[in-house]
């Protein structure tokens, strides 16, 4: 940072910073209050319900306080941000239906060459609303819907309003309410009863404008013995003003079905990552959260389970890396409602360059919860003395015969491991890359293995020039 | 504190000034969600005193160097049995005005009035203990304090200072017992502890109050260079109790220790807030608490392990264990870590779990009776920590006591 007062962050490592020239359909001015909020939904031609929703959201979050928990969110302008921005006139079911340059975005993003190679359906959004959309013909003829969130409420009212919102009302936490007031966007999944889907969903979320706030609301209904694993991924250009991701995921999953929904957000170092996710799961069902925080410069999200069938399982493997000027506040949260439910928590944290990253976590089990078990394992690694790496896990047991377990440690990176790799011809760097990519292997396996590739290209890159 | 030197009244007139001007808890804090501080009656007026119903027969005085004991914070003259030359035992409000040059830089410089709970123990407390070991001293028989409450008054405050000079040694016993009263009497008690470089001190705190007690502790330990430290905390009586070890390690080398033990029952609440601090390189601290919760009892534990920058080779260890023993009981357990240095090795674990069924039959298939097995189980799971305390008298007492709260 020399001498004028450059136009962009220069992140040399963050391979997502371009943006794309702004041409857009729509684009209201910034800030929130009740006449955008109609604005957005009589945009969307939206039922009167879902307009009263989003009013009555609107009133809760401006009675909420700001969290002083967690990260700084000192510096967040709620007027100064874009709530809704149209980026095409219509949703494309090909590439060639996108807009050349949306579809340019996409394409050095790699989305158009994955879908045919390992995915079963993709969703693509930019800036407020998906713009393209596919799914597999085979699926589509099982009754499995897997659209954005706006289609599904003109297209099938009657099973998204069942749904809506009772996973995470409004009330729930103060982004939640700004979500519901101004969503825009995200997926809609129903999966009828026994139908496994065998290869991923996938929806990418691409923020292009400088200012922009993003506000996703994904709902996935998995019905009794059913499977979907849905994958999202998150970019964003790297400008010098912030911008605010603020989704909303709600997710059932029934009777002896599972779900597995995995993240890799990778959002550039001025995007404020501000999520909140959850899932039921009834009786005998899984649900399975990979989620993986390698960018943004703030991330607060805890994915949670509520197991309220007996027998339910939940589980969360967290990986969290934290470079220069970012914190990771990720966590998990566990609830047992129902007997004999279990629940894991994996959780591996890397600082470095000043970084922070925290685990927060809850597991709270009810009482009724009989032979409840959960066991939390965190384990930080710092790679230099500028980071910082917290633990705050939080454990409540209303139930006698509960067996709740945590563990965690932090440590450096030991010398005597890099001196032994670089006694076998490895450079320091390649060193430390060597066992980082070692410590979160546990969580890498996990993941289709694309992804793992990715996590793992993305921890590289984040590591470069960190050492010497 | 009537002829209270002018530094130690300008004291008390800051901390009451800082009690109108702090805001008043709510209980919505995050700190004291879980122990609202009207709960501990620290809101609100004064409690008016239950009453008297019985009177606390004081331990007999063998085995201790010196005893301290103060009926409703009002002290009776000292009980000096056994003092090395230049040792101190005395109470504090005297010692402000014999021993000042040892009292001033220290008293309220770990626990100060800044914070609601400080501010109010200095601006009320009346009497307490200042316990002073000279430098190379060892000190080989405890010095004792006893607090009792009686419920004459509805407000009983305590006060601990203790100076342990280089490569002293000394064992210091704080104890809080009350017969079962019916009213709410709040109890409130401070203890600062210096151990200089290459000193040694355990201090054991126990809480062994009867019904309608409700007590805030704060117990402060700062350790020197090549200093050990080692804090002990019994807490088996009182209504609703918080306690709030802080362990400090300001000295490279230093070895600093919180160990506890809690016992539950009925419907008592319990809050331990157990931290240390490494603010020098190489040090070495473990904190490790162990609670057994029954009947409707809940039990809270939050641990911190604070490592700031600048403190390599810091070697930090936390674990909570919790024992739940009947259906109805509930224990939180909380254990932070908050590491900004890099060069360290840190781990904590908590854990909530059950007698084991098997165990107990194992037991009773060798003859054992049921309830005799529970006993012998929550002994061997305290053990841990009973092991610590030096002074065997006061081991085998404390462990009887837990014992008998078996259900």
């Amino acid at each position: 940072m020399s001498t004028a007062k450059p136009e962009i962050d220069i992140d040399t490592t963050y391979k997502y910073g371009w943006h794309d020239p702004a041409n857009y359909v729509f684009e209201p001015k910034k800030g929130l209050n009740a006449d955008v909020v109609r604005e957005i939904s009589a945009l969307k031609n939206e039922p009167e319900w879902m307009t009263k929703f989003r009013l009555r959201s609107l009133e809760i979050f401006e009675s909420r306080e700001i969290p002083d928990w967690g990260g700084d969110l000192s510096s967040l302008d709620f007027q100064d941000i874009f709530y809704f921005i149209r980026a095409a006139d219509h949703q494309g079911r090909s590439w060639d239906d996108v807009p050349d340059d949306i579809r340019n975005t996409f394409d050095r993003l790699g989305i158009p060459e994955a879908e045919q190679k390992f995915l079963a359906g993709v969703s693509a959004q930019y800036e407020s609303e998906v713009v393209y959309h596919s799914i597999r013909e085979d699926l589509e003829e099982k009754g499995v819907i897997f659209c954005d969130t706006d289609t599904a409420l003109r297209e099938h009212e009657e099973l998204f309003r069942e749904y809506w919102a009772t996973v995470i009302p409004p009330g729930d936490n103060t982004f939640a309410a700004l979500n519901s007031a101004v969503w825009s966007g995200g997926s809609f999944i129903w999966i009828p009863p026994g139908v496994q889907v065998d290869i991923p969903l996938q929806a990418y979320f691409r923020i292009n404008a400088e200012s922009m706030g993003q506000f996703e609301r994904t709902l996935i209904i998995c019905e009794p013995g059913s499977y979907v694993h849905y994958v999202e991924g998150c970019t964003a250009p790297t400008y010098s003003a912030d911008s605010l991701h603020s989704a909303v995921v709600e997710i059932i999953v029934k009777k002896g079905a599972r779900c597995r929904y995995s993240t890799i957000q990778n959002w550039s170092n001025n995007v404020y990552n501000l999520v909140t996710k959850r899932a039921v799961a009834h009786e005998d069902a899984v649900m399975e959260w990979i989620d993986g925080n390698l960018g943004s410069k703030l991330t607060m999200k805890y994915p949670a389970v509520w197991m309220v069938g007996p027998r339910a399982r939940g589980e969360v493997l967290s990986v969290a890396m934290a470079g220069p000027g970012m914190h990771q506040d990720a966590g998990a949260k566990m609830v047992h409602v129902a007997p004999d439910t279990s629940s894991t928590i994996i959780s591996k944290s890397i600082s470095q360059g000043g970084g922070r990253t925290s685990y927060r976590g809850l597991v709270k089990v009810e009482p009724g919860a009989r032979r409840a078990k959960a066991s939390v394992v965190c384990d930080a690694l710092l790679l230099d003395e500028d980071s910082r790496s917290d633990t705050y896990p939080y454990m409540d047991i209303q139930e006698e015969d509960a067996s709740i377990g945590h563990e965690a440690t932090v440590s450096k990176v030991a010398d005597d491991q890099i001196f032994y790799l670089m006694s076998r011809g490895l450079s320091e760097e390649a060193a430390m890359a060597m066992i980082v990519r070692g410590f979160i292997e546990p969580i890498a396996k996990e993941l289709p293995m694309e992804y793992a590739v990715e996590l793992n290209r993305l921890i590289e890159l984040q590591m470069e020039g960190s050492i010497g | 504190m009537a002829d209270a030197p002018a530094w130690a009244a300008e004291a008390r007139t800051t901390a009451t000034a800082n009690l109108d001007a702090l805001p008043v808890l709510t209980g919505m804090e995050e700190e004291w969600r879980f122990t609202p501080p009207a709960d501990l009656a620290m809101t609100g007026p004064e409690p008016s005193g239950a009453g008297a119903t019985g009177t606390v027969v004081l331990p007999a005085t063998e085995g201790r160097s010196a005893r301290l004991a103060f009926t409703d914070g009002v002290p009776a003259p000292a009980e000096i049995i056994d003092l090395p030359d230049g040792v101190i035992v005395s109470e504090l409000g005297q010692a402000l005005i014999d021993h000042e040059s040892l009292v001033r830089p220290r008293l309220y410089s770990l626990a100060g009035f800044d914070d609601r709970p400080g501010a109010l123990n200095a601006a009320h407390w009346d009497a307490g203990t200042f316990v002073f070991v000279p430098r190379g001293v060892h000190l080989t028989l405890p010095v004792e304090t006893v607090l009792t409450a009686t419920g004459a008054t509805g407000r009983v405050f305590g006060r601990t200072l203790i100076i342990v000079e280089e490569g002293a040694k000394a064992t210091v016993v704080d104890r809080y017992v009350s017969p079962d009263l019916d009213g709410p009497v709040q109890a409130s008690s401070v203890v600062e502890m210096f151990v200089a470089e290459g000193g040694e001190l355990e201090h054991v705190s126990y809480i062994g109050w009867g019904s309608g007690m409700r007590h805030h502790a704060t117990i402060r330990a700062s350790t020197g260079k090549d200093a050990r430290a080692r804090s002990v905390n019994v807490t088996l009586g009182g209504d609703v109790v918080r306690v709030e070890p802080t362990m400090y390690c300001h000295g490279s080398g230093s070895d600093a220790r919180a160990l506890g033990m809690y016992f539950a029952t009925g419907n008592q609440h319990f809050e331990h807030r157990v931290v240390s601090r490494h603010e020098a390189p190489q040090a070495y601290s473990n904190l490790l608490y162990k609670g057994a919760i029954q009947d409707t009892a809940h039990t809270v534990f939050f641990g911190n392990l604070v490592v700031p920058p600048g403190a390599p080779g810091t070697d930090a260890y936390q674990t909570n264990r919790n024992l739940i023993l009947t259906e109805g009981a509930r224990a939180d357990t909380i254990p932070f870590l908050e590491i900004e240095t890099a060069e360290v090795k840190c781990s904590h674990a908590g854990a909530v779990g059950r007698v084991d069924d098997e165990q107990v039959f194992y037991l009773m298939s060798r003859g054992v009776p049921e309830l005799e097995a529970k006993h012998l189980i929550v002994y061997g799971f305290f053990q841990e920590v009973l092991d610590q305390i030096s002074f065997g008298e006061l081991r085998d007492e404390l462990a009887a006591a837990a014992r008998a709260k078996v259900r």
